[in-house]
This record gives C-alpha cells, sequence and structure tokens, in this order.
C-alpha cells in the first residue's frame, strides 16, 4: 500500500536535497510543509504516515511539533533530519517521541538503509510521488534560501563542536541572510542591540579563488560569562582572561563553520590569522572604524556584499554571541556557481 | 634513476632549502609534544640544534611554554582537523626569542603570532601538529604605540 510521507522543512532548498535522497522505487506519495503547523496539518488530514522533520524553523519549530504530536496523540512516524547536532537536541527530540535522528544534508543510502531498518521501504516496491509542488520562489528568493540552509548546516557543525568542549547546550537561530552595502554592516546584526558594546574578532578565509571574512561578536555583558565558563586560570587578570576567552571562541566557531562550508561547497576553506578588530566599543562604530566607508553624505553606490548572521546564545548561562560570515561581491558569482554545481550533483547521484 | 625521479628528487631538496631558509619558524610535534622537526630559523634564535632537540618533549626544550595552555589551544587543531592561531595579543611570545633587530628593534623580546597547523597522515588520522611562528614584532610595537 502506497505510504503518505510529508517532508517539513523552511527551506526549499532542503525539502529538495531530502526529496531525491529518498528513494525512487519507494511506493510512497510525498507532500511538503513549511514549518510545524503545516505538518501538523498534513498529519491531521492523513498526508503523513511518516514525518521528515526540521528542528530550526519559524512559525512552529521541530521540538515545538513533537510536543503537540504527542499532547494531541497523532499517528505519525517523525524522523528528524537536522542541522543541529548536538547530543542534547538529539537526546531531546528522542524523548519526545522521534524515532530516528539524521544529520543535514541526508545522504541517499542513509535513508533507504534507515527506511528498511523500520520495515517502511522495500527495494521495487513502486514508485515515488509528488502529491503537491511546493510554492514556487523568485530567483533571488531562492539564492537566499539556498544561503540560508548551507549556512543552516555549517552553524549546526559550529554550534556541535562548541557544545561539546562547553558542555552546554548551545540555541542555534535561523540564519538570516543579507545582501547591503558595506556602510551598512550593521544593519545585518539583527540580534545585537545596535547601541551595546562589543568586543570582535575578524578572520579572514579563502578557497577556490574566494575570499570571505567571519566576524565574531560577543556583546560586554556576555564576554564575563564566557570567560567563566571556559573555566580559564583565575590567576590571570580578567583582562586578560576575556581576550583569550574571545579568541578562542572566535577560532572554534569560525574553523568549525568553514569544516561546514567547505564539507558541503567541496571548497577548501583555509582561515588566516584572526585580528582582534576592537575591545568595549559600540558596535557601529566598531563596526564603522574597520570598514572602508565612502565620502560623508555621499550614497553608498558599491556593489553589495553577502552576509549571513548566525546568533548563537546559551540561555543557561545569559551568553549571547554573533557570527558573522561576510562573502564581497567579487566572490559572490563563483559562490553561486558551486552551489548551483552541488545542486545538480544531488541531483544525479540522489 | 628515471628523469621524473631526479626531477623529484630536485624538487624535494628545492622544497627542503626553502623550509631552512624561509624567515618563520616551523616544529612538528608528535601526539606527546615530542620534537619532529626544527627548523633553521628556530635552530638561529634558541641556539639549539635540531639532532639535540629531536624527540625531546617540547616542554622541556621550551620550559617558558605554559604547557595546558597550548595543548588547550591545540584542542581545535588535533579534534576539528582545522589551523588554530595564536596571536601576539593573547601572549606576547610563545617561544622566548629575542627580538631580531636586539639594538634599535625597541623591544627585548620577538612578538610572535603562531599558527598549529594539524597534519594528516596518508590515512587521513591527524597524529602530528605543525607549529608555524612568525615574527611580528614591528606590527605589535606599531600597534601598541598607536593604542597609547
Amino acid at each position: 500500500m502506497t505510504l503518505r510521507v510529508t517532508l517539513c522543512d523552511d527551506s526549499g532548498m532542503a525539502r529538495k536535497q531530502l526529496f531525491r535522497a529518498l528513494p525512487a522505487d519507494w511506493d510512497a506519495q510525498v507532500s511538503m510543509a513549511e514549518h510545524g503547523e503545516q505538518a501538523l496539518e498534513r498529519i491531521r488530514s492523513g498526508a503523513a504516515e511518516v514525518l521528515f522533520l526540521d528542528l530550526n524553523m519559524p512559525v512552529l519549530d521541530g521540538y515545538e511539533t513533537l510536543e503537540r504530536i504527542a499532547a494531541e496523540q497523532l499517528d505519525t512516524f517523525v524522523i528528524v533530519v537536522s542541522g543541529d547536532i548536538q547530543p542534547a537536541a538529539q537526546q531531546r527530540v528522542k524523548r519526545l517521541g522521534a524515532m530516528a535522528f539524521v544529520k543535514k544534508p541526508m545522504s541517499a543510502g542513509e535513508v533507504t538503509n534507515l527506511l528498511s531498518t523500520f520495515g517502511l521501504y522495500t527495494p521495487a516496491g513502486g514508485q515515488l510521488h509528488q502529491v503537491e509542488e511546493s510554492t514556487t520562489l523568485t530567483a533571488s528568493q531562492h539564492k537566499r534560501d539556498t544561503y540560508q540552509e548551507i549556512a543552516n548546516v555549517a552553524m549546526g557543525r559550529a554550534g556541535d563542536f562548541l557544545a561539546r568542549i562547553l558542555d552546554v547546550f548551545i540555541d542555534l537561530p535561523i540564519p538570516n541572510v543579507n545582501e547591503l552595502a558595506p556602510s551598512e554592516l550593521h544593519m545585518a546584526l539583527a540580534t545585537i542591540d545596535q547601541d551595546s558594546r562589543v568586543s570582535a574578532v575578524s578572520q579572514g578565509f579563502a578557497g577556490g579563488g574566494m575570499h570571505g571574512e567571519a566576524l565574531v561578536i560577543f556583546t560586554d555583558s556576555s564576554m564575563e560569562g564566557m570567560a567563566k565558563l571556559l573555566n580559564y586560570d583565575a590567576t590571570n587578570a580578567p583582562v586578560q582572561q576575556e581576550l583569550e576567552a574571545l579568541m578562542d571562541i572566535a577560532a572554534l566557531l569560525t574553523s568549525a563553520c568553514l569544516k561546514g562550508l567547505t564539507e558541503q561547497l567541496h571548497v577548501n576553506f583555509s582561515p588566516g590569522q584572526p585580528i582582534l578588530l576592537g575591545q568595549h566599543q559600540q558596535l557601529r562604530e566598531l563596526l564603522q572604524a574597520s570598514t572602508l566607508q565612502e565620502q560623508a553624505g555621499e550614497e553608498d553606490t558599491r556593489p553589495p556584499l553577502l552576509a549571513i548572521e548566525i546568533g548563537y546564545s546559551i540561555k543557561s548561562h545569559d551568553i549571547h554571541f554573533d557570527l558573522l560570515l561576510l562573502f564581497p561581491p567579487m566572490a559572490i558569482p563563483a559562490l553561486d556557481r558551486q552551489l548551483a554545481h552541488i545542486l545538480e550533483a544531488s541531483h544525479e547521484y540522489g | 634513476m628515471s628523469m621524473d625521479d631526479m626531477a623529484d628528487m630536485e624538487e624535494l631538496h628545492w622544497k627542503l632549502s626553502i623550509l631552512g631558509a624561509i624567515d618563520v619558524g616551523i616544529v612538528v610535534v608528535n601526539k606527546n609534544y615530542q620534537i619532529q622537526i626544527w627548523n633553521e630559523f628556530m635552530e638561529n634564535h634558541s641556539g639549539l640544534l635540531p639532532s639535540s632537540v629531536r624527540e625531546q618533549s617540547l616542554f622541556k626544550v621550551c620550559p617558558e611554554i605554559d604547557a595546558d595552555w597550548l595543548q588547550r589551544k591545540a584542542r581545535v587543531a588535533w579534534e576539528l582537523g582545522s589551523r588554530s592561531f595564536i596571536t601576539w595579543q593573547q601572549r606576547p611570545y610563545v617561544f622566548r626569542f629575542g627580538n631580531y633587530r636586539p639594538v634599535t628593534g625597541r623591544s627585548e623580546w620577538m612578538y610572535q603570532n603562531i599558527t598549529l597547523l594539524p597534519l594528516a597522515s596518508p590515512r587521513g588520522d591527524i597524529e602530528h601538529l605543525c607549529l608555524i611562528v612568525y615574527d611580528v614584532t614591528e606590527q605589535a610595537i606599531s600597534s601598541t604605540e598607536r593604542a597609547n
């Protein structure tokens, strides 16, 4: 009998990748959902005997969706597919009733094995159908969606590594993608108050002829907590401890995130020496002092750069820090070509 | 020896000459922090011959290094396979070397930036770590002067 399956992810690219990873000879009818609320509707209408569920989503995230499924005693078999791969996240979704946890991007072999293990798939059982077309995106929305999903997976890798080193749970946001003029860089930082005092480290990276920069920004109020969490030698002056914490966390985040980008884009990004951009300065001042500015009073007509903001937080310690991935205009065409390659490749091998 | 082998040998010879002559320090240690490679820069600034430090513990050869601290910095390299960095702002130096320009250099010590580079074996396991030592005395002095 044809199985009814729903793929729930806010990213169109992720849904597409997931669909392509499903076995083509699976006797299943596939529907799409963009957030938890839609997934619940699919379950209620009988379109989700099996639900592939993302965790970080707007409207209703994966955890909340699992809670609602349990509360309403809905009948569905949930497989979580997530960029957030922290051990605590895996334990939490299992406790909430998910049957399996798979890290993004999911490979075709992995899905087939998993489905076979649970007796949901027999080879040559039928044909895979997609019930409805998901919403069509404009070219620019599509690009944004792709950047967001790539950043989502990369940030998940970085979050996992950091969580294991610090032994805390790290809250991962939905990455915030912007194209903006260099002088408007401060506007890329939606999760930090413009007037707050911050410290920042910049690390350049290069690969495949593309250059980019990763900024790690800490608010002063988070810095102290971070130094404590890292448990540094208390005989050092607090100023020295904070500097160490800032440099160390920046290095960890940037390395892990670049590794995530390297894995996905098949471009070997290697980082340069980190530079301390400034400490205890107003966010806007710090960024303006660090970037090439236009003449006063003139409009910034330079081509926009791509800025991806990832606002990490450790709620248990009231710590917040931002990773800002920046690609200059020159890098964007190469980045887009590489992304197009990957999407095609996942089609061929998927 | 075939022409190709000759070319390979020549290239290897060049690479070794470059590694020796390049004006940055190169130290390779194994998982136990025993020194495997110690290039001429390191030899010239420390006064220690490669033959005398080989297979010795880095922390015995250079007691000025805070072992716990360095090992914590190296964690990213060992565990993640990504390079990790130490800047002069964190500690002015890791290896206590004198200034290249001892008289007019305006600092007694050599300020250093260090890159910790994981080295994978042909199997892909990270079994060695390379410390690349850059002399950034000029940069550090001028930046400190600007800040004052």
